[in-house]
């Protein structure tokens, strides 16, 4: 067997093409677009419809005919506060045109819709319902009357009664006019109530008077109330035969309207058997436009009429033709925020006119032929050119799109939790699979939201009583979503070249936007189906252009070989975010005697550098490898040596700022981001290798600019943080030939069913362990160091030195408080501390947590939205440096090449997320302890390594 | 930054409708193509030496009066019922001037077909007058049908109303020229079709229909020169007009063959929407007298209403 004899390192030289790169006419772009801000620039145009003022009546609705000479927009935009975005117009269309298309004998909504007169018991103050005031009572028309309104858009629903004569007295008359059909209706409803009141019986005062009980009885008394968002026994908690409405809008004799939202006050039961008993209705308040207040003189005159729908997050309420809404902004119910059952209306007391319809978003009349668009005004001209082929392009904002069974989607699962508090309905606001920033209501005061931890797969180890942190509670894995009956609520997106160019330079778009409709079949009643509508809400457009990189082989570069080298110093280490952080060091001879070959003036700025390190064998072989492909990032040099300072990939990528447009990277997931990027700097496939967890970059900021880079960033900075904000804190760096993207701590290519195992006990995560086993085998250990030579005399790894430390200096090394600071999507600040409870009682214990002061590490991100992403921030964060660990700062070994003098291995130098163990070394407290390597440096001149390593312990050993 | 579902109930990225079935944009695997080596590919239907080239994602086509070049692409989601559109942004710098020449656009939607022409000076929708425009620069045009109606847009501005031109069992939609009609000189930049929205109504512009089969049965007296007949009238008003109608289907009614009795049947020229006649001539021997003529007829064409 053959026996090392002494270090090697040989450099080539390539001054040709690199291997990878992008040509002049391939480059990419990017460019993001917040549509209001574009529309209100004046940058769009819109699409639009001309109605003529002749249009005869057989060939439109009313309400066309009414806006006749003149354009209406089709795509409006919408910017109140937190409320931006383009929404499709909406029309309200007289119903008998729009389910016939024509005149009808029996008014449409007399089809649809089921009408009722109640009034109460004398003695009880029970309802009763006056069977005449039915349908199918031959007396129908005595209670009902059916009149088109004078503006045509629609039918008014009058009820002529006031009071029904009882054996005691006559009784005030409630009417109620609900709509509901198979399938419900569209979630998130656009539809239009109106009410006009007529005379009040005479007795009204007097009966409530000596009725107070029916006011707690009651939720409509005195009122005309809009319920809307109807949910039946199909919800798993709702007992059968009932129907519970999420909103109702109130509107008072006298008074401005009110939106209320319907919340379970009372059940019976538990967990999946618990059923909503009592059902109670709440007002919340409503922003932006002011609705008007209303007089009983109003309402019995004029009237009023309401539009109630939803945009986004926001429910949003209107008067009949006004350009603005009152909305809120619903932090406590999961999308659909209208669910999709039936509309009530319910006016007390007294005789009244009635009215609603649905509301379009399409008039419905120029045969599906038309698009709704906005288009750029002016071409974008870019640098350097338009190149249709390699365009990609995303739109953002709200749809039910995803809520067809055509695309699945994912929604949170049905079965609730059994702690969570019965006055919320189930699931949740938000996506699923994060646990709202709002508590639900209901929430007890006594428990701290989000609730605390309980095992769950993804965090098995249970911490220890003595370490006091939060940690949310399970949360429950998003089932896909199989809805039917939505169509529409998608977009179209066009785009194409401005001028005639060989390449074009330049771009228009065209974004087209479908309306929503809701068409579930009447299969059981046979009867035709009352189509609803909604309307998407879009944000935002980002298209890019893909660079083009070629290939230019793997050894396009032709290498030669240098002389040998005088020094090759050799350093990469840990950033905290990322790994911009190494030194290559090259000086070979460069005496002018070597005639017709000078290094320094031979080898060109940005020529590649292929070093090989290994060890001569005393039988003359060599046992090397490759350790890198680096860039001469600068020349320094004198009459005899020529010094070359070489980069890896990553830190040329320092030097390359972002130029290309308007970088927006919303909801792209973190590895195609991170690949985009790499792709745009000239980055083949060779050349990186990365790790992909599923992550999104998510952004649920109304701007939408949580990931809009601005230019003159530099890309290995954007990389980074993509990699540590948007990746759970992954580390990414260059391992001399490709850029690698993993855990900060082993350097594993996490997967996301990994991920967290990798993050559970800091340095000494158990998946770190796993990983480190399967690289180096047996415990995983990739060298043995020896502190001290007697212990093997063999070893080449005997350390010259070691110089270890505890600090609590720096508090981005070790912590007794760890503060993670985020904001949610109301923009306030989220804050999740972990304490180290053991550094705060007194132990005099010098291998205890005790420190006696409080050395606080605080760190905010913005892109931490929910408490989900808090806590998995500052968990991580918390298990790395909230645990005090000794660190060898400097390690100086041999050239660590080999492990021993024999060299049964190939040769393999040590670098950073390796594991070192320490034999020897008592005195430091380092004796059998087991390191990870931060930072290695390899001086080939002076044949030495020296590391810095860290202790692998964490909160739970 | 989580691995959250960006599902755009909760505001993410809006999926984008794949609503245009068939797409010719110039590109595939982000490589220019010509329409026959696109994904799927349109037939290429070339008479004589036409010239195609694809650059930057833009088809470039001449033809001449010798040479016609067309492309086609099997659509079923297109029917007459649900209205069909298709939309090609090109340019014409050169070709035919007549009406029903130029570059043409079609829409064959398993019932009829709505054809377009383009050329440089002009543009009609087929049978339509001629409009003069200079439309040597870049639009987009559109043309849309469903029942018997079709229009043509321009950039989005509707330029002119028109009819379905033929009945036709194809469904596809095409672009090019065609032998006998004209020729071109243009560059496109993307040809696609789709259904009408299904959020939009179909314009109650008639549908297709078919009535019969209906028994008939006629005498013609026996003579040997052929000269014999009688004339058919048939009045189908009572439960029909047809606005663009095929000729009836003459089928023999009880078995025994027309051809075996030699009997000959011509349409008269006026088979018109509510009605039509049909001469029937006996070429038959003799010896069969007066032959008894059992027929069967069926027509089928857009009803009017």
């Amino acid at each position: 067997m053959t026996e090392y004899s002494r270090p090697y390192a040989s450099v080539q030289y390539g001054n040709g093409r690199r291997r990878y790169e992008v040509r002049e006419n391939d480059r990419g772009w990017f460019l993001y677009y917040d549509l209001v801000d574009q529309l209100k620039a004046e940058r769009l145009v819109k699409s639009a419809w001309y109605i003529p003022t002749a249009m005869p009546a057989d060939l439109a609705p009313y309400t066309l005919r009414q806006t006749g000479s003149d354009w209406t927009d089709d795509i409006v935009p919408v910017d109140q506060g937190t409320l931006k975005g383009l929404r499709l117009q909406h029309y309200i269309e007289d119903m008998d045109f729009m389910v016939s298309g024509g005149p009808v004998s029996v008014t449409a909504c007399r089809y649809f819709y089921t009408f009722l007169a109640q009034y109460p018991d004398p003695v009880g103050g029970e309802w009763w319902t006056i069977e005449e005031s039915m349908k199918h009572s031959a007396n129908f028309e005595d209670y009902w009357d059916f009149k088109k309104s004078a503006d045509g858009l629609f039918v008014e629903m009058i009820q002529k009664q006031s009071a029904y004569g009882t054996f005691l007295s006559n009784q005030p008359i409630r009417t109620i006019v609900w709509f509901d059909q198979e399938g419900g209706l569209c979630p998130n409803l656009w539809w239009a109530f109106g009410v006009r009141r007529q005379a009040t019986a005479d007795n009204v005062d007097e009966f409530l008077k000596d009725n107070p009980d029916i006011f707690e009885e009651v939720d409509d008394v005195l009122c005309t109330a809009f319920y809307f968002g109807g949910m039946n026994d199909t919800h798993p908690h709702i007992p059968e035969g009932k129907i519970y409405y999420r909103w109702v809008l109130r509107v008072p004799i006298s008074g401005k309207p009110v939106l209320c939202e319907g919340r379970p006050t009372a059940w019976s039961g538990h967990g999946e058997e618990m059923e909503y008993t009592e059902w109670q209705y709440f007002p919340v308040k409503l922003e932006g436009a002011e609705l008007k207040e209303q007089t009983a003189k109003s309402l019995a005159t004029d009237g009023v009429t309401y539009i109630v729908g939803v945009l986004g997050d926001h429910l949003v309420v209107c008067e009949l033709g006004a350009d603005s809404f009152a909305f809120y902004r619903v932090p406590n119910a999961a999308q659909p925020i209208i669910p999709n059952g039936g509309v009530r209306m319910v006016n007390f007391p007294g005789q009244c006119a009635l009215w609603m319809a649905p509301v379009k978003f399409d008039p419905g009349l120029f045969d599906g032929a038309n698009e709704k668009f906005v288009r750029l005004r002016a071409p974008a001209y870019l640098y350097p050119n338009y190149d249709k082929a390699r365009i990609g392009y995303y739109m953002y904002g709200w749809t039910l799109r995803g809520w067809s069974s055509a695309t699945e989607t994912y929604r949170w699962p049905d079965t609730r939790p059994d702690w969570w508090p019965p006055f919320t309905d189930w699931p949740p606001k938000g996506p699923p699979g994060v646990w709202p920033s709002t508590p639900p209501y209901g929430w007890p005061e006594d428990q701290e939201w989000p609730p605390r931890w309980i095992e769950t797969v993804e965090n098995p180890v249970p911490p220890p009583p003595t370490v006091e942190i939060n940690l949310p509670r399970e949360v429950p894995t998003p089932v896909p979503d199989h809805p039917t009956y939505v169509s529409g609520g998608g977009v179209y997106f066009d785009h194409w070249a401005a001028d005639a160019g060989t390449p074009p330079q330049s771009l228009l778009w065209k974004l087209s936007i479908e309306p929503i409709t809701y068409n579930p079949p009447q299969t059981e009643t046979g009867r035709p189906t009352l189509l609803t509508h909604t309307t998407p809400f879009i944000q935002g457009v980002s298209l890019w252009q893909n660079a083009v990189v070629t290939d230019n082989g793997e050894d396009a570069p032709a290498f030669t070989a240098l002389p040998t080298p005088h020094v090759l110093d050799i350093h990469r280490g840990l950033g905290d975010m990322g790994g911009v952080d190494g030194s290559y060091d090259l000086v070979v001879t460069n005496r002018e005697e070597n005639v017709g070959f000078n290094p320094a003036t031979a080898i060109r700025l940005g020529a590649t550098m292929r070093v090989t390190v290994g060890a001569r064998m005393s039988d003359g072989t060599l046992n090397s490898f490759p350790i890198g492909d680096f860039v001469v990032a600068e020349k320094t040099f004198t009459r005899k040596e020529a010094g070359f300072t070489l980069a890896d990939y990553l830190q040329m990528l320092a030097l390359e700022k972002w130029t290309d447009g308007r970088l927006n990277f919303r909801l792209w997931t973190s590895k195609a981001a991170i690949t985009w990027l790499l792709n745009h700097c000239g980055f083949g496939e060779d050349w990186y290798d990365l790790e992909d967890i599923g992550t999104y970059l998510t952004d649920i900021s109304p701007q939408g600019n949580q990931w809009l880079i601005e230019p003159g960033e530099p890309i290995g900075q954007i990389l980074a943080k993509i990699a540590y904000m948007g990746q759970e804190k992954a580390a990414i760096w260059c391992d001399g030939f490709r850029i690698k993207t993993g855990c900060p701590y082993c350097r594993t290519k996490r997967t996301a069913a990994t991920l967290f195992t990798h993050q559970n006990n800091g340095w000494n995560s158990s998946g770190c362990r796993a990983a480190d086993i399967a690289r180096a085998g047996g415990e995983g250990v990739d060298r043995t160091i020896i502190a001290l030579a007697s212990y093997d005399e063999a070893s080449l790894i005997i350390a010259e030195g070691i110089d270890a430390e505890e600090t609590g200096l720096r508090s981005s090394e070790f912590a007794t408080r760890i503060t993670i600071g985020g904001r949610d999507e109301f923009g306030f600040g989220l804050q999740q501390t972990l304490v180290n409870l053991n550094a705060s009682p007194t132990d005099e214990d010098p291998t205890a947590d005790y420190i006696g002061w409080n050395i606080n590490h605080y760190q905010a991100e913005d892109n931490l939205k929910t408490w989900t992403d808090l806590f998995s921030r500052a968990f991580h964060v918390f298990h790395q440096i909230g645990v005090r660990h000794l660190n060898l700062k400097r390690i100086v070994l041999p050239l660590t090449v080999t492990e021993d003098h024999y060299m049964g291995k190939p040769a393999k130098m040590l670098w950073e997320g390796d594991v070192v163990k320490v034999l020897g070394g008592r005195g430091i407290g380092a004796h059998g302890k087991l390191f990870r390597v931060v930072q290695a440096a390899h001086n080939l001149q002076e044949m030495r390594t020296t590391l810095f390593v860290k202790e692998m312990v964490g909160p739970y050993g | 930054m989580a691995n959250m579902f960006p599902s755009p109930m909760y505001g993410g990225i809006v999926p984008v409708t794949p609503v245009f079935r068939s797409v010719y944009a110039g590109h595939s695997g982000g490589i220019s193509v010509l329409p026959q080596n696109d994904t799927p590919a349109w037939t290429r239907l070339a008479v004589g030496s036409p010239t195609e080239a694809v650059a930057y994602g833009r088809l470039s086509i001449a033809t001449s009066a010798a040479s016609a070049l067309r492309y086609w692409i099997e659509d079923t989601d297109l029917s007459n019922d649900g209205g069909s559109v298709v939309e090609l942004r090109a340019k014409v710098t050169a070709g035919s001037s007549a009406a029903n020449t130029g570059l043409l656009l079609e829409i064959k939607n398993g019932s009829v077909q709505y054809v377009a022409w383009i050329r440089p000076g002009g543009y009609n929708i087929h049978d339509q007058p001629a409009v003069a425009k200079d439309l040597t620069g870049w639009h987009v045009y559109r043309l849309a049908g469903s029942g018997v109606d079709c229009l043509l847009t321009i950039d989005d501005a509707v330029v002119q109303y028109g009819h379905a031109n033929a009945l036709t069992d194809a469904t596809r939609v095409g672009f090019g020229t065609a032998a006998g009609y004209g020729y071109a000189t243009a560059q496109v930049d993307w040809c696609k079709a789709r259904p009408f929205y299904p959020w939009g109504n179909a314009r109650d512009g008639g549908w297709i229909m078919t009535i019969g089969p209906h028994a008939g049965s006629a005498n013609i007296p026996a003579v040997l020169d052929g000269s014999s007949f009688v004339i058919v009238e048939v009045d189908h008003s009572a439960e029909a007009v047809f606005s663009l109608a095929e000729p009836p289907i003459f089928t023999d009614a009880n078995g025994d063959s027309l051809e075996d009795i030699g009997i000959h049947v011509e349409f008269l020229c006026d088979t018109n929407g509510s009605g039509f006649k049909v001469k029937m001539t006996n070429y038959s021997w003799t010896g069969y007298g007066y032959p008894l003529v059992s027929f069967l007829w069926t027509r089928r064409g857009f009803v009017e209403v």
